[in-house]
């Protein structure tokens, strides 16, 4: 027992010497001398981690991470970009020179170690099972990416500004965003309308409902959500889609033959309001459910008020 | 074959014929009032009343007319194939193998199709050709076995095995491309096995398979059934053991390869149901497949009916509902069938 427990400790210190020896040299940026030796402790979902300097080899495992680290100006050195390069394009507006570490559903630890990263920043939903691992690799923090909402995501732009050494800059980063939401909240012309985003998958409609990322962006630059509830996603059928019956459809696709395109002729779906008086929209999929970041939520925000604005 | 299990069981054949009556008239009226159910149920804002209202005064044109026509009509015909086909499947590889534990599952077909689905849709083949890589999955999966079971001449054991260890190949390998290929996450729902999608349409693409191969199966009844009493019954009733099991292994799969098309792999029902009918019915041959035509049919359309309303307003995939009652409903038969046995 004693001689295990001894055991762990000597690994557990040679793993934490390991991780000391990548990182001096890249951290030591002149401009940053001051917090250079500094210690912070970063609260996260599965508990603290203590972080020295300004990390500036950081790996994110989710694309709302890439989006708060941008606002932050830095740049990852690894992302989790479901090896599609086109999606980081997407979401930076140019392309960002990094190495891809895997998919965010199985990011690729021998890779990510490579980069020698001094920061990790893993979701709760995806990768709460391997944060040890992680953590043996770099200091990790993880947050509530996947599942969480838009309020998270301010959270967790300030607690990632902090684990990078730049907490002032992430309250005003959150601060000029809350700002901009509100401009395009302004630019509403009165609707009552109701409005839902949905995936529409080869094999299912997945429904986003206020209490998700879109969900709760709509509805902070004043649209209606038509499914209000405390889960973020329905998986719903025609019949359950047609109950909601909503105003105004936005349909986030990506595979060649979404089900709702098999829906085409069906007497319930052409019934509904949003199809039968040519309300239904075309969504980035990327966009609107995978990046889910605060610049994102600024181009969600913006684009649907356009739509609503355009179609009376 | 029906007067080899009069001669040994006289009394036992009276009794039987009671329970096959029995047997009918109770999967029967089962199956009326699980269509019913599986077409006034859901948990929505339209209730069974509108539906009621709307059939009664045929108003097809309202929300609830179309829905019911639409919406819930196909997927109740649909269910009711797709039982139908996994019950009769079910106890088709039962008697190939003569393996209590046999299925379309457990023969790697249900895996072969699913694996040739997820292949598909990896390699960027549309989904409208769905259905057409589960079916050649499916084919891929029985040719695999009718070759091996040719090769092994009383191979009944090495078959059941082979077909175990082609599943698990294909359940790994489904794994693996979802873990690694992002695409393939979106049709794990379908993976599960679902009927939430069912349409007329869907009906189209699966009813020529099942009908086909149930009237097959039923026209061929005394010649399959003869499986059940191995290798030298089936030669001595003058059959070809090697056309009869080959015969078998094409309908498995024309049935199992439609209903995985258009509802993925729904698992248990081709496990369960013909011991649920043994259980009722005792040894009766004769009626064997046609009762687990009927019980599939009707348990899978109570299965689907639940798989709408337990999670409202999600929908359940329905192969988790059957695996979640099928598994214990088989433990509790296999249990029985030990203690019964002298």
């Amino acid at each position: 027992m004693k001689t295990k427990t001894w055991a762990a400790a000597v690994l557990a210190a040679a793993a934490l010497m390991l991780t000391g020896c990548g990182s001096p040299a890249p951290t030591a940026s002149p401009s940053s001398t001051a917090d250079a030796d500094a210690v912070r402790t970063i609260t996260h979902a599965l508990g603290t981690t203590e972080i020295t300097g300004e990390p500036s080899r950081v790996v994110a495992l989710e694309f709302s991470f890439v989006d708060s680290l941008l606002l932050l100006e830095t740049e990852p050195v690894g992302i989790a970009d479901d090896e599609d390069a086109t999606r980081v394009t997407e979401l930076a507006g140019g392309e960002l020179e990094y190495t891809s570490v895997g998919t965010r559903a199985e990011p690729n630890q021998e890779i990510i170690a490579s980069l020698k990263p001094d920061l990790i920043i893993a979701d709760t939903d995806r990768h709460s099972d391997v944060y040890a691992a992680l953590s043996e690799i770099a200091p990790t923090i993880v947050l509530n990416s996947r599942e969480g909402s838009y309020e998270d995501m301010k959270d967790n732009t300030v607690t990632i500004a902090d684990a990078i050494g730049k907490k002032d800059a992430g309250i005003q980063a959150v601060a000029d965003h809350e700002k901009a939401m509100e401009d395009i909240a302004a630019e509403l012309t009165d609707d009552s309308r109701t409005v839902q985003l949905v995936t529409a998958r080869a094999d299912l409609l997945r429904i986003h409902t206020d209490s998700s990322f879109v969900g709760s962006v709509m509805e902070a630059v004043g649209v209606t959500v038509a499914v209000h509830s405390d889960e973020a996603y329905e998986d719903a059928s025609l019949e359950r889609i047609a109950e909601v019956n909503p105003d105004v459809l936005f349909i986030a696709s990506d595979v060649d033959n979404p089900i709702t395109d098999s829906w085409a002729d069906n007497p319930v779906w052409t019934g509904m309001t949003a199809v039968s008086t040519g309300q239904v929209h075309d969504a980035d999929r990327n966009l609107y459910t995978r990046f889910r970041g605060l610049k994102t939520a600024e181009t969600i925000g913006q684009q649907v008020v356009d739509v609503l604005n355009k179609t009376p | 074959m029906t007067a080899l299990v009069t001669r040994t069981r006289p009394a036992g054949r009276i009794d039987s014929a009671r329970r096959v009556r029995l047997a009918l008239a109770g999967f029967g009226l089962l199956l009326v009032a699980a269509a019913v159910t599986g077409l006034l149920v859901g948990a929505g804002a339209i209730t069974s009343g509108h539906i009621l209202r709307a059939l009664s005064e045929a108003d097809l044109e309202s929300p609830a007319g179309a829905l019911a026509l639409h919406v819930r009509l196909p997927r109740v015909v649909l269910a009711a194939l797709i039982g139908a086909a996994l019950g009769i499947a079910g106890n088709l590889m039962q008697l190939l193998t003569r393996n209590p534990l046999a299925s379309p599952q457990t023969l790697g077909i249900n895996g072969c199709a699913a694996l040739a689905m997820v292949l598909a849709i990896v390699l960027d083949v549309p989904w409208d050709a769905g259905v057409v890589p589960a079916f050649v999955g499916a084919a891929a999966g029985g040719a695999f076995i009718a070759l091996l079971s040719m090769g092994v001449a009383r191979g009944t054991i090495v078959l059941a095995l082979a077909g175990l260890a082609l599943h698990l190949l294909c359940t790994a390998l489904i794994e693996a491309i979802t873990v690694l290929n992002d695409a393939a996450v979106d049709v794990v729902f379908w993976l599960n096995g679902s009927l939430a999608g069912a349409q007329w349409g869907d009906v189209g693409v699966a009813a020529p398979g099942i009908v086909t191969g149930i009237t097959a199966t039923l026209l061929f009844n005394r010649h399959l059934q003869a499986l059940a009493f191995g290798r030298e019954v089936v030669l001595s009733l003058g059959q070809s053991y090697g056309l009869t099991t080959m015969g078998a292994t094409a309908l498995v799969v024309l049935l199992a390869g439609s209903c995985v098309a258009v509802a993925g792999p729904i698992g248990f029902v081709g496990l369960v149901v013909p011991h649920l009918v043994r259980a009722v019915i005792g040894k009766n041959p004769t009626w064997e497949l046609p009762l687990c035509a009927l019980a599939g049919a009707s348990l899978l359309l109570l299965a689907d009916a639940a798989a709408r309303v337990v999670l409202w307003p999600s929908e359940t995939p329905v192969g988790i509902l059957t695996a979640l009652v099928g598994a214990p409903a088989f433990l509790f038969l296999a249990r029985r069938a030990i203690k019964e046995r002298p």
